[in-house]
């Protein structure tokens, strides 16, 4: 098959597509007006709901089992609960917002570089969210415990827990950090890097 | 008022250029139910950048390049958002009967170009396309983004396998 005989083909197939293609005014019209706005905001409606209910789930722990203690190990413990829980919604709003700055108007190689990178973050989301969850898990023992008689910042006992909760979040930080790099991310890499030589001259 | 008016402009752009989403759509969906699906993506992708396209390059590059990167995303997108299916189902039931398409004929030389396209990657389906439809290696380059010198290296090696597929296939 010659190139002149694939544009002879393609030319007749074209031809004979927009001769027997008609559309439908109004009905394609209801559907522009219907649904148009209600896809936009899909993307939207779905971080929007995971973020409302990470907050109430929160909300609801922070108000019926926490007690606020003025202990080092309870503000050590907060930090890090809200940490926890705060790192990974930003994860989320920022895969949200580099989708919401896609225009599909860019040329192709320029909004594969953007789902790349949307995909990336996506990726680091997922399973940073996982190893979260033992970390939230933790701090969220440890603020929701009365230490104040046992370890108060006056006890000669109140380093102990410190060290232990330090060496976990050190634990995790490492594995997380080590583990990291997986097949997703490496694949996404690749791709990046053969879009780039496609840009280059 | 306004938006009437913009509507009946959007509706003539469809109409002069639906050709090219039927194509597009044809080429990167599988089965029949999916190239409905895509075509309704790609007219609403369409709809929505319109009120933004300000007429700075040709209408059908726009319409290209909105069509292409929807289609190169609807894979992605289809598996990626099972937990909002229920809106796909709601959207689907919504959604037919605006586009009479005409009755394609089985085994065609066309539908062996189509099943030969089938196997070239995303990237190679997009340029090939362009190819096809006598576009220049300038207008393909500010199409799909990629260098100049690229596109005519790159159509090079799509010929070849293209003929190698169809002599196989035929």
């Amino acid at each position: 098959m010659e190139a002149n005989e694939l544009h002879g083909m393609w030319a007749d197939f074209d031809k004979k597509v927009s001769e027997n293609t008609r559309i439908n005014k109004e009905v394609l019209k209801r559907m522009l007006v219907s649904n148009a706005e209600k896809r936009f905001s899909r993307v939207t409606v779905k971080v929007g709901m995971e973020v409302i209910v990470v907050l109430m789930m929160v909300v609801y722990f922070l108000v019926n089992h926490v007690s606020f203690q003025p202990t080092l190990l309870f503000y050590v413990g907060l930090t890090t609960f809200i940490a926890a829980i705060g790192i990974p919604i930003m994860g989320h709003i920022r895969y949200f917002n580099l989708l919401n700055k896609l225009r599909f108007s860019e040329s192709v190689l320029s909004v594969k570089k953007k789902i790349n990178e949307s995909e990336r973050v996506r990726a680091k989301n997922s399973r940073r969210d996982r190893y979260m969850v033992l970390l939230i898990l933790l701090s969220a023992w440890f603020i929701s415990h009365d230490y104040s008689e046992v370890v108060s910042v006056h006890s000669k006992l109140f380093i102990e827990p410190v060290v232990i909760l330090a060496v976990i979040v050190s634990v995790v930080v490492v594995y997380v950090i080590t583990r990291f790099r997986n097949n997703t991310l490496d694949r996404l890499t690749r791709e990046l890097a053969e879009i780039e030589t496609l840009e280059r001259d | 008022m306004a938006t009437d008016l913009l509507t009946e402009r959007f509706l003539k752009v469809v109409e002069e250029n639906v050709g090219i989403v039927l194509k597009i759509s044809r080429t990167f969906a599988s089965c029949q139910q999916d190239r409905e699906d895509l075509t309704n993506d790609i007219t609403l992708e369409l709809w929505k950048s319109f009120r933004k396209f300000k007429g700075d390059s040709k209408v059908s590059t726009w319409v290209y390049k909105v069509a292409l990167n929807t289609a190169m995303n609807f894979n992605r997108k289809k598996s990626k958002h099972s937990f909002v299916s229920f809106f796909d189902d709601v959207r689907h039931t919504e959604m037919s009967d605006w586009l009479i398409e005409p009755v394609y004929e089985t085994a065609s030389e066309t539908d062996i170009l189509y099943s030969c396209i089938d196997e070239l990657n995303e990237i190679d389906k997009a340029l090939i396309l362009l190819y096809l439809d006598g576009k220049s290696h300038e207008e393909i380059a500010e199409i799909s983004g990629i260098s100049k010198t690229n596109v005519g290296t790159r159509i090079g090696r799509i010929k070849e396998v293209i003929k190698n597929l169809a002599t196989s296939k035929k």
